[in-house]
């Protein structure tokens, strides 16, 4: 809007600030920013008149100098004291309260924004005067809002407190009291809307004798140029060697250089980065951080600053149950008490405690857990958490205001020693203070809400620390990134503009859906009116292009596969390229590193041999790993890398394979033959079954499983008797009695030099004195996995090979016990001695036509398991999977042995087709 | 060349196109490959434009961004076309620039300013319509706020599967059912939490079904229902003169058994043989095979008990589900079209939009129709409820029911089907058919046309998805060219591969002119490309893989994988390994066995500190390490202080990462994957490392650097709406490799019925209920695969290349065999058995999987460290501020915050005494104001429990002032004195603003004096003073500097402690 008002420029308002604070001249903006621009520049022209201190000029934000008549207003004599005038937080708190209180609380998605929303809504009514007449609403959302405004009011009106969209009109009639110091001029600068109620207080100012003046500023003669470039991310890039280019050009005079970003938000850290790399290549792998000239006026969501979250999460933790991965987190935080002393042992803890883990845990277990498993090596971490499980105990539970959650969340972290040893640098010491101050805000709210409990608390402090947008402060430096609104008014040497495409620019109509529509758009928001919108973006690239002697407007043409146009607005001016415009390039550190030819490649397939003599760890996992990929068994026998593990719910297969073992071999420690076990009555078996399945959970109840604890091992118990009893009867259709010998045997065996523990699951000796030896399988089983050149399962033919009674074995068997699959599979010297279990000429398969009989078997066995050994004790390495796409898909060595630069195609190809079709 | 689209041409479905244009009637439009639809959508969008009050009023919808932004691009165009280019003479051209004429003369006479506003033309997809939808009314969505939209959301899926799963150790019914769901799937929580993570994400197709009536006894009715109908259609085809036996339902199930093969294909042989007249009869084989495979009329009680478990958990899913979502602020496209449909949803029907948007939505076009989802076809039947026929609104939708491929993006081509027969909802739409094809020449189109009667059902259905073939009559008359099939036998990958590299090159050699012809390789599956890409590149061959190659697979990218898992995790100790074996460092297989600690307890930082054992690595080993060490030293020190993308950016530059790159397009990976991180990242942490590892293989490398003559590869679904001059579509006997098994499955019988079925308890036998469902389910898709063929056969302008792998029996003779109905090749063999010759079958020389070798097994790639020197590209000159250190103590606790808005307060009423110069100040009067008082602490933000010390604190302070002579003489009259005295001044080169409490200034001297609130108890007292003089002297120097008067004396006065210490002057 033009306005009527009077008219003055920056020149005759600079003379007026620099009479001091006799002229009783305030300035007000419409943004923070924009203030501290306009106090830079009349520091500047003091400065040009050789002043080296004056009079503060008095230059604030519109809001601010509301606030401040309102202050002082309060302390003027009048008709008792001023009611309290609410805080943002305190007034979202108030629409927060109303919203709740509506049947819709429970089943709205989002609270936090639509609370926000309303809050809009009801500064866009007042500011707009667009009256709330149930009438006129017609739909649903705008009824739901005149319901919970309804509740609002009401509590306001009971609490007397002072309604924040309403500043304006109480402050008119207190404009006369006498602390309320009135401007004799009040400048306006940058208002490109003034809104009804501003403007009706501003003409009660005027007419209790204020000059109340617009300061018009002196278009800079600009030529304005519009850039086209290929992608937003080249746009950046010449906006940036744009900014250096003048930057230098200007040698050693401090230009002002504006980048102007309409989604910052979004773009935020591309656009840091790009200037950064450009203006200072080196800044990242500098010893100390250099200072980089350019300061981009965003800040960020509190809670995504690093001591801020672990707070919350300490706070969540000390409350509630938590995720494990939270609880993880807070057990290496950096921000708590010993996190450096403590460091590599709690990474340990953590890595311990991952194995056995639930998703989900409470501070109890949490700390009952690190007890068993920690406690000793992180001693300090142990003490605290248990001193603040006790705490939790005795003050987090009952409801209480707001203030008296502020206290005992304080207390938590002091507990676990917040914020942490670790020296905090400048920005965490904001940090730091800021998040103090968000919680004595949050302290604050008790004067409009009541009690609460611990969720809803820990709830609110959360969300205001998501609100609370905060950036350290930065020095003064040349070059200033902005968004649109905070470009509003300010004047550079040089100014660029970007993203300025036609679905930007003109901003697409967003109206505020809690207000009608047609409404919105009589009053004149532009945000609820395309055509109004337009002519106010319109306003705004005028205002760009006066703001400085050089104005670049810039935009993509392409954004992923769409084709984009500039925006209408800029269409007019002729495209350039940036290098017109004297934009240099410049040498980037990342190019200058890649041009180095520095690689080179060296064999290196083997490590130093095994130590000769001793017994290798590793069992027959390690025959196998060498099996499957020597690279493998280097990695995970020799450098014993593993990976950490993440949580699931539920046993994982490794467990429930365990859990079946230990209740097979509880079961057959007690029946022992299958007479006995043909003897066994039904009510006889089950409680034998019951007894065993017991014993079972005992055993990995012991190894921490907390799983087990609950309801899911009540089922895991069922199944594993479920399964048992299914088991029990394929043994009990075996035709040649048998006699469990062993439920358990290890042996040392020794295989091309390598020595290792074979363990077995089970020995029978049959009916006529030979033996079969078992492996209990809960997976997917095959005779295949025996035969040919690297036998995928060694176990057995390892055992049979070297174990005690070697020459009478004569079957090797899995039990394949699992759900709908249960039976034996295996070869035997003779046929007919199990069932499943057959000679090697009766086994079908492409693998086993190599073979003769069941001495061709064996010595093959050997033959195969020497290979192995001998690579293994070698210290052979090559990257060798049996079978690249299968071998790999689970294989956690995978990073380790690089196969990702040996196999450029995806070796791990099994996610390939996830996508169904696609 | 000639150009259909301007010249003088009368396209053979003229009359149609102009009927289409007619806006006053709703329209389907099939449009066929290359029958110029989206031209049609513009012309009709630009007639629409001519005849609304506003432009809103027309909402047109398309399936991607891309095309959004294309179309409204081109209705802009055709715009600024009428207004500054002279009319073409004739053709489509000059249709569309007489429509957008008439266009502009509207937009004039009612000031739209279309062309300055593009936002107006509400061109955009079906998810931007819903979240505009649903962001305009947040309670009527039960949105609130609204949430981000997240593509991927698998992770937030498993986390409500998981969270579901975790009810079974809760009291109450749901933990039972919980149970039982565990129970059928053998207790195994990681399937469970799969198979409910994949129903949540298919929550769009089942979600109406099962809020329907889903009792035992009308799910067991409809089962029987579907056995009667099955045997009587058995009973309708019976040979009058073959005997029939009496059987019931049972009895004919049973029979049938007898009679066929287990697999239902054949009949069996003797003893069971059917009897004569029936025996081989091919029309009863089919309908015998159906009966064979009903299931039993009712539930088992473990299949009940199985599926009523899931029925009552699956609303309890949903709702964990929509818990979940709002954790994270996120949701996915279904749940904003589940939110927009429940908004638009109420009693009287629809929601008046012109209540919510101020506009009415009057004209709804729709381009690929074929692709709509049950959601998306509800929210148009709301959007267009109470329509009728000449009221002015219209709806047209276009599409090609051929051409509908994304049934896994909950396409569901019936839906065409249903609209071409009945409309939707209350809008009755004329049907309007175009067979022009401009794209292809004509040997090509009567190719697919005579391949494609074949390929496709004969006849349409709906239900089972099947859609007839229509042919195209081609504009583009006969070329060289058309379409080449290559046979192939026996598995030979190989030889397909060289043959795609010889047939590529040769394609891009064709033109004379020196441009270059475009070529595409096409495939349905990733997979299908393992053994081409290698041989293109081998060949020399540019190529552009779209969406091929996974990030995970880059080694660049697993490098920085592996820095970020080991800067996350110090116990990970395959990371720290690895990063120690990356190329930045790369030591070798003995230095890392010499480095690692035998006990693996001991972290990998642990040893690479410990000096001891660096001792026993290799002198070059030791050097690398050192280098390695002092950069994961600071990246370590920067968590928490940095994004973590941050700081694994930095340590990979500062450990010379790019140098290790083996091309540019590496380079750009890095980069996809940092973006990746900083997106996935939450206050400088990762979540959960396995789901974003996860994430990573599922992130695709961009193509390399597009160039004129390179080949594109890409998959048949990103090749849809894209033609070629040549197109080859290898591995057309590929299977998809897909059989999952969903949760349940569910279907509706042609009557309306549903059908459900749980999964079968793992380990267990499939069940009757659940297969009959399933091979619907794979009814549809066979009949999706022959479209995905069209498109890919239709994408071709001169040439088509198809190459198969056909089996040849040695037992036949080398005879060939059909090739699996499951594989395109085998939907094709109708139309290219002839060019498949049989002969000897080669060895079948696919083994174990598929086996290309890799490369340098044993071989270590690594920077040489006397390699490394280059000069850091200089920075900038510019003269930085100098950075000062400014440290106030900070309190630990916010509570130290009242004495600091006490102080604020007493600054506030002090300055107010002075101002008065005392007159009228006394206790008496302190007290009368004990309300403004305590109302300025609540202001400040004092908390009630602290309010009546904190007023006290004022109150003491101010008495202590008024009633001390110091205080008197402070408060009371001077010569040009003020109160909170506000300057601007520079302390170290920095300007900042002061505020003096209070000066004045006589002829004799000046006074700079500050107020400190602060309060001391017992003993000490002079002492404090003399302190606090100390600590705060710098900041009164400052102030007189400022005054410019270094001679003032400065005072600092305690008005709590009625304390005063003085100094300076003279
Ligand atoms: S990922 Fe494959 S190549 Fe690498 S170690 Fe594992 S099995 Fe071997």
């Amino acid at each position: 809007m033009r306005r009527d008002l009077p008219q003055m420029d920056k020149s005759q308002l600079f003379e007026r600030l620099s009479e001091g604070h006799g002229a009783a001249a305030t300035v007000v903006t419409p943004n923070r920013r924009l203030a501290q621009s306009l106090a830079r520049d009349f520091a500047a022209y003091q400065g040009s008149r050789g002043l080296a201190s004056w009079e503060t000029a008095d230059i604030l934000p519109l809001e601010s100098w509301m606030k401040r008549l309102w202050e002082e207003a309060m302390q003027a004599d009048g008709d008792g004291p001023l009611p309290l005038l609410l805080s943002p937080a305190q007034e979202l708190a108030a629409w927060e309260e109303a919203v709740r209180a509506s049947r819709f609380a429970k089943e709205l998605f989002a609270l936090g924004p639509a609370v926000s929303q309303c809050r809009e809504a009801w500064h866009l009514a007042h500011a707009w005067r667009i009256p709330l007449d149930a009438r006129r609403i017609p739909n649903d959302d705008g009824r739901a809002f005149l319901e919970w405004a309804a509740h609002y009011e009401r509590t306001l009106r009971e609490r007397g407190h002072a309604d924040p969209a309403r500043t304006a009109d109480l402050l008119a009639p207190l404009l006369g009291r006498p602390r309320v110091r009135r401007p004799s001029t009040l400048a306006m600068v940058g208002f490109d809307i003034v809104t009804p109620q501003q403007r009706e207080l501003l003409e009660k100012l005027a007419a209790t004798g204020s000059a109340v003046v617009e300061v018009m500023s002196v278009p800079h003669k600009a030529r304005a140029a519009r850039v086209a470039l290929a992608d937003a991310k080249a746009e950046i890039d010449a906006a940036a060697r744009w900014a250096r280019t003048r930057l230098e050009d200007a040698a050693g005079s401090s230009p002002r250089i504006g980048i102007v970003v309409p989604d910052l938000a979004r773009s935020r850290s591309r656009v840091e980065r790009a200037l950064a790399n450009v203006l200072v290549p080196g800044h990242r792998i500098a010893a100390t951080q250099p200072a980089l000239p350019f300061n981009v006026s965003l800040g960020l969501p509190l809670d995504s600053y690093p001591l801020v979250a672990d707070a919350l999460y300490v706070i969540d933790l000390a409350g509630a149950h938590a995720s494990f991965e939270h609880a993880s987190r807070v057990l290496r935080s950096p921000f708590i008490a010993g996190a450096h002393t403590e460091r590599e042992a709690r990474a340990r803890l953590d890595a311990r405690l991952r194995r056995r883990a639930m998703p989900e845990l409470s501070l109890e277990s949490f700390v009952r857990q690190g007890e068993a498993s920690g406690n000793g090596f992180v001693p300090d971490f142990i003490d605290r958490f248990r001193r603040l499980a006790e705490f939790r105990k005795s003050d987090l539970f009952e409801a209480r205001v707001a203030s008296g959650w502020a206290r005992a969340f304080s207390e938590a972290l002091r507990i676990v020693g917040f914020p942490g040893e670790r020296t905090l640098d400048s920005r965490e010491q904001q940090t730091l203070v800021k998040w103090h101050e968000v919680l004595a805000q949050f302290a604050t709210l008790e004067q409009v809400s009541g009690r609460m409990g611990f969720q809803l608390a820990r709830e609110r402090l959360r969300r205001m620390a998501r609100e609370e947008i905060f950036q350290p402060k930065a020095p003064d430096v040349p070059i200033q990134v902005m968004g649109v609104l905070e470009s509003a008014g300010q004047e550079f040497d040089h100014l660029w503009v970007m993203g300025l495409t036609d679905d930007a620019w003109p901003l697409p109509s967003r109206p505020n859906p809690f207000l009608p529509i047609a409404a919105q758009r009589a009053a004149g928001i532009a945000q609820a009116d395309p055509a109004a919108s337009l002519e106010l973006d319109r306003r705004i690239t005028q205002g760009w292009m006066d703001a400085a002697p050089e104005v670049v407007l810039s935009h993509a043409t392409m954004r992923k596969e769409s084709e984009l146009s500039p925006s209408p607005l800029i269409a007019m001016l002729p495209a350039e390229t940036p290098e017109a415009l004297g934009v240099r390039s410049f040498a980037m550190l990342r190019e200058a590193m890649r041009s180095l030819d520095a690689v080179e490649t060296i064999e290196d397939g083997a490590g130093p041999p095994i130590a000769t003599g001793g017994t290798t760890r590793g069992g027959t996992g390690l025959f196998k790993d060498q099996a499957a990929c020597p690279f493998r068994a280097f990695a995970k026998r020799r450098l014993r890398a593993e990976e950490i593990e993440t949580p699931r719910a539920g046993l994982d297969s490794k467990d429930r394979g365990t859990l079946m073992h230990e209740m097979l071999r509880a079961a057959w420690q007690r029946i022992q033959t299958q007479e006995r076990l043909l003897a066994l009555g039904e009510s006889e078996c089950e409680s034998l079954l019951a007894e065993c399945a017991e014993q079972a959970l005992g055993v990995l109840r012991g190894r921490g499983a907390e799983a087990l604890s609950g309801r899911y091992g009540e089922l895991e118990r069922a199944r594993i008797m479920r399964l048992t009893r299914a088991w029990l009867e394929e043994e009990r259709k075996r035709k040649v009695a048998f006699t469990v010998v062993k439920t358990e045997d290890k042996c040392e065996v020794e295989f091309g030099g390598v020595k290792v523990e074979a363990r077995l699951d089970r020995k029978d000796e049959l009916e006529g004195g030979r033996l079969a030896v078992i492996d209990y399988k809960t997976g997917d089983c095959k005779v295949a996995a025996w035969l040919g050149e690297r036998p995928d399962e060694p176990q057995l033919p390892m055992y049979a090979l070297g174990g005690e009674d070697a020459g009478r074995i004569a079957a090797v068997a899995f039990a394949q016990v699992r759900t709908g699959e249960t039976r034996f599979r295996g070869i035997s010297a003779v046929g007919g001695l199990m069932p499943g279990v057959c000679t090697i000429d009766e086994v079908r398969s492409k693998a086993s036509r190599q073979y003769q009989n069941w001495d061709g078997v064996v010595a093959r066995w050997r033959q195969e398991l020497d290979v192995l050994g001998r690579a293994f004790a070698a210290g052979e390495a090559r990257v060798d999977p049996k079978n690249l796409a299968q071998t790999c898909a689970f294989c956690e060595q995978h990073l380790l042995c690089r196969v990702a630069e040996k196999a450029p195609f995806g070796a791990a190809s099994s996610d390939e087709d996830a996508q169904s079709d696609d | 060349m000639r150009n259909p689209m301007t010249d003088a041409f009368v396209a053979p479905d003229e009359t149609g196109r102009r009927r289409a244009l007619d806006v006053s009637r709703s329209f389907i439009v099939q449009a066929p490959a290359g029958s110029g639809k989206t031209e049609l959508l513009i012309q009709r969008y630009l007639a629409l434009l001519s005849c609304v009050e506003r432009p809103e009023e027309i909402a047109a919808i398309t399936f991607t961004v891309k095309a959004a932004s294309e179309m409204r691009g081109r209705v802009l165009a055709a715009l600024r076309a009428a207004r500054t280019s002279p009319r073409p003479p004739e053709g489509q051209a000059a249709r569309t620039w007489d429509l957008a004429r008439a266009a502009l003369e509207r937009d004039a006479s009612l000031g739209w300013k279309l062309e300055e506003s593009a936002d107006r033309l509400k061109v955009q997809t079906i998810d931007a319509l819903c979240a505009s939808l649903t962001r305009q009314m947040p309670v009527l969505s039960r949105f609130g706020g609204q949430p981000e939209v997240i593509e991927d959301a698998t992770a937030l899926f498993s986390e409500a599967a998981r969270e579901l799963l975790a009810m079974v150790e809760e009291p109450g019914e749901e933990a039972t059912r919980v149970a039982s769901l565990l129970r059928h799937l053998d207790n195994d929580a990681a399937a469970a939490e799969k198979l409910i993570a994949e129903m949540l994400a298919r929550r769009d197709q089942w979600l109406r079904t099962l809020l329907r009536k889903t009792d035992r006894e009308s799910l067991e009715r409809a089962l029987d229902d579907v056995r009667r109908v099955t045997v009587e259609e058995l009973l309708e085809s019976w040979p009058a003169q073959a005997e029939r036996p009496q059987l019931d339902m049972d009895g004919w199930i049973a029979q049938s058994r007898q009679w066929l093969t287990g697999d239902g294909k054949k009949w069996r042989q003797r003893p069971s043989q059917a009897p004569e007249g029936i025996y081989e009869n091919d029309v009863l084989l089919p309908l015998l095979r159906v009966v064979k495979d009903l299931p039993a009329a009712t539930y088992s009680d473990a299949q009940w008990e199985a599926l009523d478990a899931m029925l009552k958990l699956a609303p309890i899913a949903i709702a964990q589900l929509q818990v979940v979502f709002a954790k994270h602020g996120k949701a996915d496209f279904t749940e904003f079209a589940l939110r927009a449909l429940r908004a638009l949803e109420c009693e009287e029907g629809a929601t008046d939009l012109m209540l919510v948007l101020d506009y009415r939505i009057r004209h709804i076009l729709v381009d690929e129709f074929q692709d709509t989802s049950f959601t998306q076809f509800k929210l148009l039947q709301l959007l267009t409820s109470g329509w009728e026929p000449g009221d002015g609104r219209t709806l047209f939708v276009v599409g090609d029911p051929m051409q509908s491929i994304y049934r896994f993006r909950e396409a569901e081509v019936g839906l065409f089907l249903q609209a071409w027969e009945r409309g939707v909802g209350s809008v009755a739409l004329e049907p309007v058919t175009l067979s022009a094809n401009f794209r292809s020449h004509a040997g090509i189109v009567e190719w697919v046309n005579s391949a494609f009667a074949h390929v496709m059902p004969q006849a349409a259905d709906a239900r089972t998805g099947a859609v007839k073939y229509e042919r195209s009559h081609p504009v583009r008359p006969e070329a060289p060219g058309g379409v080449h099939v290559h046979p192939f036998y026996d598995y030979d990958s190989a030889g397909q591969a060289r043959a795609v590299a010889d047939v590529a090159r040769e394609a891009m050699q064709r033109r004379p002119d020196g441009s270059y012809a475009s070529v595409a390789i096409l495939v349905r599956n990733r997979s299908h490309l393992f053994e081409v890409l290698p041989r293109l590149r081998e060949a020399g061959i540019a190529y552009r893989a779209v969406e091929i190659d996974s990030l995970g697979h880059r080694p660049t990218v697993a490098d920085l994988l592996a820095l970020t898992r080991a800067v996350s995790h110090l116990a990970d100790r395959v990371a720290w390994l690895s990063i120690l074996r990356a190329p930045w460092c790369g030591l070798t297989l003995a230095d890392l066995l010499a480095l690692a600690p035998e006990d693996q307890r001991i972290t990998m930082w642990e040893a690479i500190r410990d000096e001891a054992r660096l001792a026993n690595l290799s002198a070059d080993g030791r050097m690398r390490l050192q280098r390695t060490r002092e950069v994961l030293a600071r990246a370590l020190d920067e968590q928490g202080r940095r994004g973590l993308r941050d700081v694994i950016e930095r340590a990979w530059l500062a450990l010379a990462g790019p140098a290790c790159v083996e091309g540019d397009v590496e380079l750009e990976d890095a980069d996809t994957y940092l973006d990746h991180l900083e997106a996935m990242e939450q206050s400088g942490w990762l979540p959960d490392l396995r789901a974003f590892e996860e994430s990573v293989t599922r992130l695709f490398a961009l193509p390399d650097l597009a160039s004129a003559d390179c080949v594109q590869v890409m998959t048949i679904h990103k090749a849809k709406g894209l033609e070629f001059d040549s197109v080859i579509v290898p591995g057309l006997a590929g299977q998809s490799g897909r059989d999952d098994r969903s949760l349940f499955m569910w279907m509706e019988t042609a009557d309306g019925a549903l059908l459900l079925a749980p999964i079968q308890p793992s380990g267990a036998k499939p069940e009757a209920i659940y297969e009959m469902i399933r091979r619907l389910d794979k009814t549809k898709s066979a009949h999706e695969m022959g479209r995905l063929l069209y498109v890919a056969a239709t994408r071709a302008r001169s040439r088509l290349h198809l190459m198969g792998d056909a089996k040849r029996d040695s037992r036949r003779a080398g005879a060939v065999q059909e090739p699996a109905g499951t594989s395109l090749l085998g939907k094709l063999w109708p139309a290219v058995a002839r060019h498949f010759e049989p002969g000897d079958p080669r060895r079948n020389t696919r083994g174990a999987g598929r086996t290309v070798p890799l490369a340098a097994q044993t071989s270590l790639r690594r920077l040489d460290l006397t390699r490394l020197a280059f000069e850091v590209p200089a920075g900038v000159a510019w003269r930085a501020p100098e950075e000062r250190e400014e440290r106030d103590p900070i309190e630990f606790s916010w509570v130290g915050d009242t004495s600091r808005r006490v102080g604020s307060v007493v600054h506030r009423w002090l300055q107010r005494v002075a101002d008065e110069e005392m007159r009228g100040w006394n206790r008496a009067r302190v007290e009368r104001q004990r309300d403004a008082i305590r109302a300025s602490l609540v202001a400040a933000g004092v908390i009630q429990a602290e309010l009546d010390q904190a007023a006290a604190r004022v109150a003491a302070a101010l008495n202590g002032a008024l009633e001390d002579p110091r205080g008197k003489w402070l408060l009371g009259p001077h010569p040009n004195a003020r109160n909170e005295y506000r300057l601007t001044t520079y302390v170290d080169g920095a300007r900042r603003d002061i505020v003096i409490d209070r000066m004045w200034e006589d002829l004799a001297e000046a006074w700079v004096v500050d107020y400190k609130t602060s309060s001391h108890e017992g003993a000490g007292f002079e002492k404090f003073l003399d302190a606090e003089a100390v600590r705060y002297r710098p900041q009164l120097e400052g102030y007189a500097a400022a005054l410019g008067k270094p001679g003032a004396r400065r005072g600092l006065y305690f008005p709590l402690l009625k304390g005063w210490r003085e100094w300076g002057g003279g």
